[in-house]
């Protein structure tokens, strides 16, 4: 494995807001554990606010895990200091969500593609030009600033910055979901072709099974804080083994008007809970379909029903 | 940013003052030779003894030899004062304001950028000198040091209690784009602090840098003639504005030019620093689109 993530536990801390002193603490990821294999992409989906950006954050080293460990390339990086991840960093990059946020305004194109280098300590093995053209990109966009672009443009400078230091890894944090439609695809491809050409792994987030099902070999299903259901993508598609994850398919459109028609749906009701006082037992069960005592008693631990499948329910649906 | 700003007449104008004022108080000794006045020589046969060193002539003693006219009792010339006295007066404005800006931003970047216990100790520190009764404290910090040079001086304690003035500002942008994408991004590329600092934060923060420092030039400018009205700014022989304006109040009934000469220059210029840090604001913000 390229990526081993074991136990990993994010808390902040909830302030009172006059006092000061610490009212409790959130649990925004709650012992999430996952793989990412060589020249695999891991799909990680869930609402908003489930936690799948704090994970991002965690693996990037952008947050300080409370407590588990992020092994990559034989290193713990959980309790490595900056100094310690610099030369990580190198084989460890990101995309962001949102392309004009991730550019800073000020810079050139060309300034924001030599910080990879500079940041690095490093002579620029590539010119901007070079970056610009594996990402579809004119080398006479070289010279304008983030503003002068479209957000899918922005988008593909963002990802030839990540791709500047040859990375082994990309976390890809919701990098089409502040994208239009049109354009969702066409990064999604760039992103699937650079994957092939320079055998990359990515963690692919998003809230949006359409755009993971595209990219994805594997996928992971993550509800508040914890990850609920592990499955490679075809095998999750045709049978969706937690409740969670069903419902979260049957929510993806159908192109056929008729199958969209008679198929059968699955509405959540409520809200998510409030990850200040999740429930008791299965965090799933308040919007859970079919809840029992035992669901109310005791939490389920995420176990191995098949080969390389992994739910975290205690009646999970019946794969073949 | 040039072109917007040239795009507002009253920007354009106010421009062309501030530039012109710089031009004149650095061609002081040009136009004073052109003249053939001198900012210390007295003249006592420009001024009536009988009157109390009143100016001879009409409004206040203006004519070929003195082109604004003289001093009462000493017969100074006052165009000769009133340039050398801009000089004075721009410079310290403008020392005073590069202290502050530089103090302000260094201050203001860390404190946003770290926050913490830094951003805790420099933001009370921040509270407690804009709090302070800082134009009694000048005063009585000018008067008790003397021999020092009150040039000097009047720089550095404008600049001390002018920073916060800056460094709030400069926090509040710092705290906002330390939280930006484009931070966590140099992050992710194994940016170091200084690094993180320098390159990523410090130029986002130019714009707001560039207004606050435009418009407080001229509060400055005020002070110092304020300070010098007082007394506790710069002393003769050495002009200033302030320092004129102040030993013509007893004679403005009868010399009122000598007191509006200075006076005028002092307002035209405020006012024209004024109007330009207004056109500064808006044309680096986009969203203020002018009519």
């Amino acid at each position: 494995m390229l990526l081993e993530a074991r136990n990993l536990v994010k808390r902040f801390p909830v302030r009172h807001a006059l006092t000061r002193r610490q009212a409790g603490h959130i649990t925004a990821v709650d012992g999430v554990s996952l793989d990412v294999g060589p020249g695999e992409t891991l799909g990680l989906v869930g609402e908003s606010g489930c936690g799948k950006s704090t994970v991002a954050k965690l693996l990037t080293r952008l947050e300080r895990p409370t407590s588990g460990s992020i092994h990559f390339a034989g290193r713990d990086l959980a309790g490595l200091d900056e100094t310690a991840l610099r030369p990580v960093r190198r084989d460890l990059q990101m995309v962001f969500q949102d392309p004009f946020s991730s550019l800073n305004p000020r810079h050139t194109v060309r300034q924001i593609l030599a910080g990879p280098y500079r940041y690095q300590g490093l002579e620029p093995d590539q010119p901007a030009e070079e970056l610009l053209a594996r990402v579809g990109l004119r080398p006479e966009h070289a010279d304008r600033h983030p503003h002068e672009f479209s957000g899918g443009q922005a988008q593909r400078i963002g990802i030839a910055r990540a791709l500047a230091l040859n990375p082994k890894l990309v976390v890809c944090d919701e990098p089409v979901s502040a994208l239009d439609v049109s354009v969702q695809a066409q990064i999604l491809n760039l992103l699937r072709d650079l994957q092939e050409q320079y055998g990359l792994s990515y963690l692919f987030i998003a809230h949006d099974l359409g755009a993971v099902r595209h990219i994805s070999t594997r996928i992971a299903v993550m509800y508040l804080g914890s990850i609920v259901e592990t499955a490679d993508r075809d095998a999750l598609f045709a049978h969706p083994a937690h409740p969670y994850t069903r419902a979260l398919l049957s929510a993806v459109p159908l192109p056929d008007p008729d199958l969209e028609a008679s198929r059968e749906r699955i509405v959540l009701h409520g809200d998510l809970p409030s990850p200040l006082d999740p429930p008791g037992g299965c965090r799933f069960r308040t919007r859970c379909p079919k809840p029992d005592e035992l669901c109310a008693a005791e939490r389920p631990r995420l176990r191995t029903i098949a080969p390389g499948r992994q739910v975290a329910c205690h009646y999970p649906e019946r794969t073949p | 940013m040039i072109r917007r700003l040239l795009a507002q007449r009253s920007a354009a104008l106010a421009l062309a003052v501030v530039a012109g004022l710089v031009l004149v108080a650095l061609a002081a000794p040009l136009i004073t030779w052109i003249a053939g006045s001198s900012p210390t020589a007295f003249h006592g046969d420009a001024v009536d003894p009988a009157l109390g060193g009143l100016p001879r002539g009409a409004a206040g003693g203006i004519s070929t030899r003195h082109w604004l006219g003289v001093e009462p009792v000493n017969g100074r010339d006052v165009l000769a004062r009133v340039l050398y006295g801009a000089q004075v007066s721009l410079l310290i404005a403008v020392l005073a304001t590069a202290l502050s800006v530089v103090l302000g931003t260094a201050l203001g970047l860390v404190a946003g950028f770290f926050g913490g216990w830094v951003d805790t100790v420099v933001g009370r520190t921040m509270d407690l000198l804009l709090s302070f009764p800082s134009l009694i404290f000048m005063i009585a910090l000018i008067s008790a040091a003397p021999g020092v040079d009150r040039r000097l001086l009047l720089v550095v304690v404008l600049g001390f209690f002018g920073w916060p003035y800056v460094g709030r500002i400069v926090r509040g942008q710092a705290m906002v784009l330390a939280r930006g994408e484009f931070v966590a991004a140099a992050r992710v590329l194994g940016a170091s602090r200084r690094a993180l600092l320098l390159r990523e934060v410090l130029p986002n923060l130019t714009g707001p840098v560039l207004v606050v420092a435009t418009m407080s030039i001229p509060g400055y400018i005020a002070t110092e003639a304020g300070l010098s009205f007082l007394g506790v700014g710069v002393q003769a022989p050495t002009p200033s504005w302030g320092q004129m304006i102040a030993t013509a109040v007893p004679w403005y009934a009868a010399d009122p030019a000598y007191f509006l000469i200075p006076g005028a220059f002092l307002f035209v210029t405020v006012l024209a620093f004024n109007v330009l840090g207004d056109a500064v604001r808006d044309a680096l913000d986009p969203r203020s689109q002018r009519r």
